[in-house]
């Protein structure tokens, strides 16, 4: 035997031999149980193909391919955010499916139907099918997210007499992402939007003239697969632009408070705070400032005419997204959407007491459009607060005036919090009465949220509500759409999620509580009352023959 | 003895790479070997011809010319995949056809996604077949099942079910 180094024991030789035999077993192991998973994976991959070349033969591409399937003719593709199709998602103008592996799924209720429903006769949803009108049938767009379902939706919807009219693909699903429960996803910091300064992203133009060489409607059919091109989906948007979108010679001129009658003592009027008013104000709905078209001549109003406009035009635009109708505000026009209904809606204010009441609201908020502000920091005070009445986390301001401090509303369930946090936060304001296409706007101290005057009524259900985000200076008003309750106290009542508010950078998401008593859990019970009913019975029948 | 089990376990190891790298080959080239005609290139009357490519939940594969594209880098630069479509759209009335199997879904998306940036001005058009297993298992079996058949079956042939106003 050789003789052992020194410093080592006798029996290193040996313990080494053994170590290494035992790693040459392992790896005779791996290498047997590699080849058995490889060529498992080959032959189901091969099994796949040959089963695709079965399908592509010539007796059967005549009928799965050339004549039969959804997308028989080629399809153009397009990219799912600018094109034209996908301009204003709406369930009245485009009804959207979704099919996931386990269920379909309507996109704007979020009712889902199992594969057990989908295979039963007059099931739920031939009944929603049944719901739509022959112009919602035309136009839906299906989104899929898997494919397992695909034949048993198509055949539905096949039996209704109508094919999708254009079809999103996309990678990943709602829930497949990594989700981080509890106040602050803080893994989630804030994407800087590379679409407002690239030019390219929302609405329909950007897209279009990207693709110069499309043929729309040369394709009798289309094809939308393009994800969200990278960064938020929301661009962020200053509000403090001080105009900067318009020359000087197109601004809106306007006469600031003149024949403004003061409502409040002029104490309310912080001198220490007080800015110079600026002569350029913006109007626009909930678009990027950059987009902006400024208008052809000076335009001259008074304040309480525009907030007068501002709240017809806001009441209208409420009506019909209460009626489920397309929103006005991709085709936003100051002068004839607000100024024109500040004059149609000019008879009605004066007379009866709820006019002059709402004559006297409407010179309150003239007022304090007319004093900016200047804020020294760009923060908002959240006191946090538990409330019961709130779903998952919420943030609570008072509309209709300056906001100075607002409350962050959680249920039982979301992280305990006791200090008021001064944070910068920022909201989504929509373009429409659905999560799509919008703008990230700062909610400053200062700010103002106007809502239109009939809707100071407490209402606890949220739902899109217009209001209009006017900034500390005053000089740019922003109409959209917020998902809001309005609370017993006349507070709007904002959900995080919904709204997609960041505070301090970071998106707020609420934690909800897992669902009691699943499915899974009772056929668990079951099983095993039915074992335990079992071997009971086993243990008595032992029992007696003993 | 230590030299003994030592020398088995390095060749053992070289030996587990060979096999890995050899099973890989052998793929490919059985594939190769069932890229026929009727497979990879499916004739579309008036609308040219389309030319299949599969999408698996982990990667694409060129049916024609056998090769394997993982999908994570399905528009990486210099791949096969952009090398192919940029070929296959070189000619008019050409598209590629995607056969989308169980799972994928995201796979397609993503090619579908590199094509539109790879060729940003050009008008696009594919083919998309749904061959997931359900499908598959049913052709194989030749059974293949009344409400696949009906979701298949032309509009104006299926049995129309009056949508009440």
């Amino acid at each position: 035997m050789r003789p052992t180094p020194k410093g080592f024991p006798a029996f290193a030789g040996v313990a080494l031999a053994d170590i290494l035999a035992n790693s040459v077993a392992i790896v005779i192991i791996m290498i047997v149980v590699t080849l058995m998973v490889r060529h498992e994976e080959e032959t189901e991959k091969l099994t796949q193909t040959e089963d695709v070349a079965v399908l592509l033969s010539r007796e059967l591409a005549s009928s799965f391919v050339m004549n039969a399937l959804p997308t028989s003719p080629p399809a153009q593709l397009h990219d799912y955010v600018s094109s034209p199709l996908d301009r204003n998602p709406h369930h009245a103008t485009m009804p959207i499916i979704e099919l996931h592996a386990r269920f379909v799924r309507d996109y704007y209720t979020g009712k889902t139907y199992g594969r057990d429903e989908l295979l039963r006769h007059d099931n739920a949803f031939d009944a929603y099918l049944r719901s739509l009108t022959p112009e919602q049938l035309a136009a839906v767009r299906m989104d899929i997210y898997s494919t397992r379902l695909f034949y048993v939706a198509m055949s539905i919807l096949k039996a209704h007499g109508h094919t999708p009219r254009h079809w999103h693909f996309l990678g990943g699903g709602p829930g497949t992402g990594t989700h981080t429960v509890g106040a602050l996803a803080l893994d989630r910091p804030r994407q800087e939007p590379q679409d407002a300064k690239a030019g390219d992203g929302l609405g329909p133009a950007a897209g279009a003239s990207r693709r110069r060489g499309a043929r729309p409607g040369a394709w009798p059919q289309d094809v939308a697969l393009a994800p969200v091109r990278g960064g938020s989906p929301y661009p962020r948007d200053e509000p403090a632009g001080h105009g900067a979108a318009f020359a000087a010679d197109t601004t809106l001129g306007l006469p600031g408070s003149h024949g403004l009658p003061a409502p409040g003592a002029p104490s309310e009027r912080r001198g220490e705070e007080a800015a110079t008013p600026s002569p350029v104000k913006r109007f626009r709905a909930a678009t990027p400032a950059a987009r902006v078209t400024a208008p052809a001549k000076p335009l001259q109003f008074d304040l309480a005419r525009v907030v007068r406009g501002l709240w017809a035009f806001m009441a209208a635009e409420q009506r019909s997204a209460d009626e489920g109708l397309p929103s006005r505000l991709p085709r936003y026009d100051f002068e004839r959407d607000v100024l024109g209904a500040a004059d149609a809606d000019a008879p009605s204010v004066a007379g009866t007491p709820d006019a002059e009441a709402e004559a006297q609201a409407v010179r309150g908020i003239a007022f304090l459009l007319a004093a900016p502000r200047r804020p020294d920091e760009n923060t908002l005070a959240l006191r946090p607060k538990t409330d019961a009445a709130v779903r998952g986390q919420a943030l609570a301001v008072f509309p209709n005036e300056p906001i100075g401090r607002s409350l962050w509303l959680g249920d039982a369930h979301q992280p305990a919090r006791t200090e008021t946090v001064h944070e910068e936060v920022t909201l989504r304001l929509g373009l429409h009465a659905e999560v799509h296409a919008g703008v990230r706007l700062r909610l400053g101290r200062d700010a103002l949220l106007l809502t239109p005057y009939a809707q100071a009524a407490p209402d606890p259900a949220p739902r899109w509500r217009v209001v209009t985000l006017v900034n500390a200076a005053r000089d740019d008003f922003v109409t959209g759409f917020v998902y809001a309750a309005v609370d017993a106290a006349g507070r709007l009542v904002l959900p995080m999620d919904e709204n997609a508010v960041e505070v301090g950078g970071l998106r707020v998401q609420s934690r909800f509580p897992a669902v009691a008593l699943r499915g899974e859990t009772r056929r668990l019970w079951l099983y095993g009352l039915i074992a335990f009913v079992f071997a009971l019975g086993l243990v008595a029948r032992y029992w007696r023959a003993a | 003895m230590v030299e003994i089990f030592g020398g088995i376990f390095a060749l053992l190891l070289v030996l587990f790479l060979l096999m890995n790298l050899f099973s890989t080959a052998a793929l490919v080239e059985r594939l190769e070997a069932a890229s026929d005609e009727g497979l990879h290139r499916v004739g579309w009357g008036p609308s040219g011809a389309g030319f299949v490519v599969l999408a698996f939940p982990t990667e694409l594969r060129i049916v024609e010319t056998g090769e394997t594209v993982p999908r994570d880098a399905v528009c990486a630069p210099a791949n096969p995949f952009i090398a192919y479509a940029l070929r296959v759209y070189q000619a008019d009335k050409q598209q590629i056809i995607f056969a989308i199997l169980e799972g994928g879904v995201p796979t397609m998306a993503a090619a579908r996604n590199c094509m539109m940036r790879v060729m940003p001005d050009r008008a696009l058009a594919i083919g998309w077949i749904i061959a997931n297993n359900e499908l598959l298992k049913s052709v194989s079996l030749g059974d293949i099942p009344a409400y696949v058949r009906k979701a298949v079956t032309p509009v104006a042939d299926a049995a129309v079910t009056p949508a009440p106003r």
